[in-house]
């Protein structure tokens, strides 16, 4: 796990789009064997269906239905399954967003400033699912500007300065 | 995951999606069965002008709600930020064939009631083969709002071109409806040109569709 921080404009999001494979470098290349998932926090789900049913549907599209409900339950929300997202507050969607995450357990894990809605019990929850996708084999990368609480679980930390990409 | 079961699922979430949201039963199911009630009016009530114009009334309705229609498959993907998880989770066949499955219920669904409203208010008997000109039409109008849906979606300063392209490059699937569903028109060239037509645009969409996804 490595977690990437940096000035507002620094390329985070440019990094990480480019780590998932959405975006074409113009130089170097990228091998990735498996299923790299860019998530920005409290994206990635249809604000008109309830949090159950997207999270469901969308693990769905890689036969993962099934690991919607644990997933769900990992990040406290399993109470809020029936509810719209669109109802949900900024923090409750960034949890229903990294069930997304934990129900899918994708090969590379992109994930754009998680914290920065979360409450401490969110934060919490944030670095348990990351903890969790770390022992499943996941390859995550956090780009985020509050890096404290993500350190301690990260293998590394990287800063992006000046177009650069620097080791802390 | 077999392309079969990701197109499945890709589909189930549209489904899933348009239950929540109910967005196409609320905009272009309104809009195309407004705009039939409104070229009955125009036209009538002479039972020949109504008889002439029938045809073109359903594939008008059924062009004016491709845009609702892509709205809702395609372009509410990029502003609610869920088309980047579709791009990672999906291959491009499968994200194609899942979105134009999507998109072609919805228009022959627009189509069918268009139709049934044309029967109603027109009191015109279209030709069996209008069923065969709806269900092939509608699938050139799916690719074709698949494909450029997707163009123009990826690029805000694009969004305006869906109609420009859309319509004439429908033309063909468009004109050939229209004759199809007119009492008394020679079927067999315009079902020629819209089974060619609706083949090649299927093609050709599905060709590009991986090129279009890339930023």
């Amino acid at each position: 796990m490595s977690v990437v921080t940096g000035e507002n404009g620094s390329g985070k999001t440019t990094l990480l789009r480019l780590a998932a494979g959405l975006l074409q470098s113009t130089t170097g290349t990228r091998t990735c064997s498996g299923t790299a998932l860019y998530l920005r926090a409290g994206g990635g789900l249809r604000s008109a269906q309830t949090v159950g049913d997207a999270v469901a549907t969308t693990a769905a599209l890689v036969g993962r239905r099934g690991a919607s409900g644990p997933a769900l339950a990992l990040l406290g929300i399993a109470a809020h399954a029936d509810r719209r997202l669109g109802t949900l507050s900024a923090g409750e969607r960034v949890r229903a967003t990294l069930a997304v995450a934990a129900a899918v357990e994708p090969t590379v894990l992109c994930l754009d400033e998680p914290t920065g809605v979360l409450d401490e019990r969110g934060v919490d929850l944030l670095v348990t699912v990351l903890g969790y996708l770390r022992s499943a084999g996941t390859a995550v990368l956090v780009a985020t500007h509050q890096p404290a609480a993500l350190l301690p679980l990260a293998d590394a930390h990287l800063r992006l300065a000046g177009g650069r990409l620097e080791v802390v | 995951m077999t392309l079969s079961a990701q197109v499945l699922a890709v589909l189930r979430r549209e489904a899933a999606v348009e239950r929540a949201g109910r967005e196409l039963l609320t905009t272009a199911l309104p809009l195309a069965a407004a705009f039939v009630v409104l070229a009955g009016l125009a036209f009538g009530p002479e039972p020949q002008a109504l008889e002439r114009t029938a045809g073109g009334t359903v594939w008008l309705a059924v062009l004016v709600a491709t845009l609702p229609v892509a709205r809702a498959v395609l372009s509410a993907e990029l502003t609610e930020d869920t088309w980047d998880v579709l791009r990672a989770l999906t291959g491009p066949g499968a994200l194609f064939a899942g979105k134009l499955l999507g998109v072609w219920a919805a228009l022959l669904t627009v189509w069918a009631l268009t139709s049934g409203l044309v029967v109603v208010l027109f009191d015109v008997r279209p030709p069996l083969v209008a069923v065969g000109a709806g269900v092939l039409g509608t699938l050139a109008l799916a690719s074709l709002t698949t494909a450029v849906g997707v163009l123009v979606a990826t690029g805000s300063r694009r969004r305006g071109l869906l109609p420009a392209l859309v319509l004439p490059a429908g033309l063909p699937a468009l004109l050939a409806g229209a004759q199809l569903s007119t009492p008394g028109v020679v079927a067999l060239p315009w079902a020629v040109l819209l089974v060619a037509y609706a083949a090649v645009l299927l093609a050709a969409c599905w060709t590009v569709f991986p090129a279009l996804l890339e930023e």
